[in-house]
């Protein structure tokens, strides 16, 4: 939890820790704020030494732009406490850029698929029939595809395959997972008798279904959408390091761990990104089956 | 219990269907060459025909010129004319094309090309006439003045009509192909050539039945290839197997242009509406086990999978078997020590093992030990990071389970009844507490499958995960798109197959698996 919430604010904050702009400087007789988060224009060809006084991120590097020698090991240099990869980009400013990539892209997704998924399966456990028959037969016929392997497609085969395919690839296949969840649940809670009573009461279906019914499946749904992250942060650094993901310029730690491929001295492009992505799927599974087993009454 | 799996079978019918629907999804995915417009087209064809006419047989291979679902009005040989005629009627953009379409359908046209002839006005008459010289020539008549003059084509074509619309009937057609069939003369051949394309249904249909005759395939050939322009290659010594591609050819060729020589009617029609679209051509394509060739090297996909498919599987079966064999002790004895400290430290080293990235493993192992090693011992390193991350979720699944069944009664009768542990613990709680493992084993299979690429990848084995990242390197949609139908068919072919063995294994869950999605 702690480390989730670690990455949560390393994410947020990605600006302050690694940076080619200072956070607060002055230039030329103005004074910038923040100017590493605006990107004011008119800093963008200034050198160090340009500016009249500076205060700068933890690092002094962008994630994109060649900072320094190649491959500096780590605790080598002053400025790259975390050294330098084969672009001479600096090592940390990455690691920090794609802690944000990686929550970035898991976070729209899992809100994508779970949002999809309580839909779907709500309304085809709650309406039935032929409903209920078309969600069942698109559940079984897309969970037959392994996501690793019809992403790796996708994005092989999709014009301009970037962030926006992959999520759109995961969440069209993920959902099966949280639907098949809400819709064994609003199908044990739909015949309970308060529901009945409420329809009684003369309650419309559909707020019978948001208001009685959905908050009572709320628990799986949480917690696959936690367990859900770990794997997408997973499988999105899968696919970076075969190198089908992200836009091979955007700075992710799958990406950093398939440059380790080519520089096989360079043991910090594997240990560094390697153990953060070990971290964070971790971090997840342990929250979400600690959550999985704090929810479910039958794991007591 | 027939019953039952006969109603399970059914179950997965509309699922197959559907895998086969998002599979041919993902082929639309792939960039196609643009269209081009009635100008571009009309430039095209006089600038150069073949280039013409091979833009429109590629848009044909790749079923551009077809609906993707639904085909209200299947291209037949009578619509085409129709489609011409009105073109060359309006004189339109579309008429220069048109009238090269007209020629290419040929004799087949004449038949329903002629009655149309009367009802045009006289401009359009001598348009359309015209645009049929092409045909005169290829009929033998190229040197009758007639049927190049404007003024006097029209009458030369009602008058041919008129002399030999005897012969455009299918009996008279197919007695001409047997006679050819028996002997060449050039009497025999030019009665073929007469109808022109007309002859081609009888002729295929003769390829089709004529296995023995090698002779007799290569007329035929010949008389194919001048009549629809579709060039084979035909050896002057004939052998079996030259014989044998021949036919194979002409039946490639007739699966695809059928419908340009033949009006449809009735069923058929129906049947072309379904068939003759995207969908319906490249689902009858896979299904005839035609899973076509790679656009990287164009080998066929069937000896890629040859290759490649063993090295995968001898992976995953064996990451399987070893992960089986280790996770059911330590399932077992974590289970048997429940709470103390053997069963955290593993519970503790399974979790983490649980969430290690494959792909971290394998580079660590790999910068460990060295890239070049022989291949057998890169074989063992993929099997064993395989392996590593469904031993981690086979022996957690199994401890629960063991969990559930050692509280249960007859667990406690057996200890009651003075047995040792071990005996306990093997024969009578493992034995029902091994069930769901064994499913749950199947359902790792998918994600075995997506661990492969990476471990192949990473170890340099050639398998089909390899082939994979080739695939997509090259941008091979071919591969890409079998290898994706390949693995969600295996996956529900094993679900089925689990399902089954289930039901048989365990009358309790036979009632939850009729309705399937609970199932699960």
């Amino acid at each position: 939890m702690l480390l989730l919430a670690m990455m949560a604010l390393v994410s947020i904050f990605a600006e302050e820790l690694a940076s080619n702009r200072p956070i607060l400087c002055s230039a030329r007789g103005h004074v910038h704020v923040m100017a590493n988060v605006t990107h004011p224009r008119e800093l963008a060809s200034l050198k160090r030494a340009d500016y009249d006084w500076a205060v700068w991120p933890l690092v002094a590097c962008g994630s994109r732009s060649t900072c320094g020698d190649p491959l500096v090991p780590p605790l080598a240099s002053a400025s790259h406490p975390l050294g330098t990869d084969s672009g001479g980009r600096d090592v940390f400013a990455r690691l920090v850029y794609g802690t944000r990539v990686a929550f970035g892209v898991a976070l729209v997704a899992v809100a994508l698929f779970v949002a999809l998924g309580a839909a779907l399966g709500a309304i085809a456990g709650f309406f039935g029939g032929p409903v209920d028959f078309l969600v069942a037969r698109a559940i079984e016929t897309l969970s037959a595809f392994p996501v690793p392997l019809l992403a790796l497609v996708v994005q092989a085969l999709v014009p301009h395959a970037g962030a926006w395919s992959l999520v759109a690839v995961i969440a069209a296949l993920r959902w099966t997972e949280v639907a098949r969840l809400v819709r064994a649940d609003v199908l044990a809670v739909s015949s309970l008798d308060y529901v009945t009573a409420a329809r009684a009461l003369g309650a419309s279906p559909l707020r019978v279904l948001y208001k009685h019914v959905l908050p009572m499946t709320l628990s799986p749904i949480v917690v696959s959408a936690v367990l859900g992250l770990g794997q997408i942060v997973l499988l999105e650094s899968a696919l970076d390091f075969l190198r089908v993901g992200l836009p091979p310029n955007v700075a992710t730690w799958g990406q950093m761990l398939s440059e380790s491929r080519d520089h096989f001295g360079a043991w910090w492009l594997l240990v560094l990104p390697g153990l953060l992505v070990f971290a964070s799927v971790t971090a997840t599974n342990a929250v979400g089956e600690a959550m999985r087993d704090a929810l479910d009454p039958r794991t007591l | 219990m027939l019953r039952y799996v006969i109603r399970r079978i059914l179950w997965a019918v509309p699922t197959i269907f559907g895998i086969s629907v998002v599979a041919f999804l993902v082929t639309t995915l792939i960039p196609v060459p643009a269209e081009l417009t009635d100008v571009e087209l009309t430039e095209m064809l006089d600038r150069d025909p073949n280039a013409y006419d091979a833009y429109v047989e590629q848009r044909k291979q790749l079923a551009l010129d077809l609906p993707t679902f639904f085909n209200d009005a299947p291209r037949d040989a009578r619509a085409i004319v129709t489609e011409s005629v009105d073109h060359l009627g309006k004189n339109d953009a579309r008429a220069h094309v048109a009238a090269h379409e007209l020629a290419r359908t040929g004799g087949a046209a004449l038949p329903f090309l002629i009655p149309a002839l009367d009802r045009l006005d006289p401009a359009a008459r001598k348009r359309v006439a015209v645009a049929l010289y092409p045909v005169a020539v290829r009929m033998g008549q190229g040197d009758d003045a007639r049927a190049k003059n404007p003024d006097t084509a029209p009458t030369f074509w009602t008058q041919l009509w008129e002399d030999r619309a005897l012969e455009f009937t299918g009996p008279a057609v197919r007695r001409s192909v047997q006679r050819l069939l028996r002997g060449a003369t050039a009497g025999r051949e030019r009665d073929i050539l007469e109808v022109d394309t007309f002859a081609l249904p009888e002729i295929m249909l003769a390829m089709r039945q004529k296995t023995t005759d090698e002779d007799g395939v290569a007329r035929l050939s010949l008389v194919a290839s001048h009549i629809s322009g579709h060039e084979v290659f035909v050896p002057t010594e004939m052998t079996a197997t030259d014989a044998r591609r021949i036919r194979e050819d002409w039946s490639r060729f007739w699966s695809m242009h059928r419908e340009d020589y033949v009006a449809l009617d009735g069923g058929e029609r129906i049947f072309a509406s379904l068939a003759e679209t995207r969908y319906g051509r490249w689902v009858l394509g896979i299904a005839s086990g035609e899973l076509g060739r790679s656009t990287r090297d164009g080998e066929s996909m069937a000896r890629k999978l040859e290759d490649a498919a063993p090295i995968t599987l001898a992976l995953v079966f064996s990451a399987m078997f070893f992960s089986f064999a280790i996770a059911v002790p330590i399932g077992v004895v974590s289970a048997h020590r429940r709470g103390d400290r053997v069963d955290r430290t593993l519970a503790g080293a399974l979790f983490l093992l649980y969430s290690l990235p494959n792909y971290f493993l394998a580079e660590v192992l790999v910068h460990a030990l060295g890239r070049d090693s022989s291949l057998l011992s890169r074989a063992l390193l993929a099997i064993v990071v395989l392996a590593a991350s469904t031993t981690a979720a086979l022996s957690r699944f199994q401890r629960a389970a063991m969990l559930d069944v050692v509280s249960a009664d007859y667990v406690r009768t057996a200890r009651a009844k003075g047995l040792r542990e071990g005996r306990v613990l093997v024969v009578h709680a493992l034995r029902n507490a091994i069930i769901p493992t064994v499913t749950l084993a199947g359902l790792q299979l998918p994600f075995l499958f997506g661990g492969a690429i990476v471990v192949e990848e990473v170890f340099e084995l050639p398998g089909m995960g390899y082939e994979t990242m080739r695939a997509v390197e090259a941008h091979d949609a071919a591969w890409l798109v079998v290898t994706v139908l390949i693995v969600a068919l295996a996956t529900t072919a094993t679900l089925l197959a689990s399902d089954i063995a289930y039901a048989l294994l365990d009358p309790r869950i036979r009632e939850r698996l009729v309705k399937p999605v609970d199932a699960r």
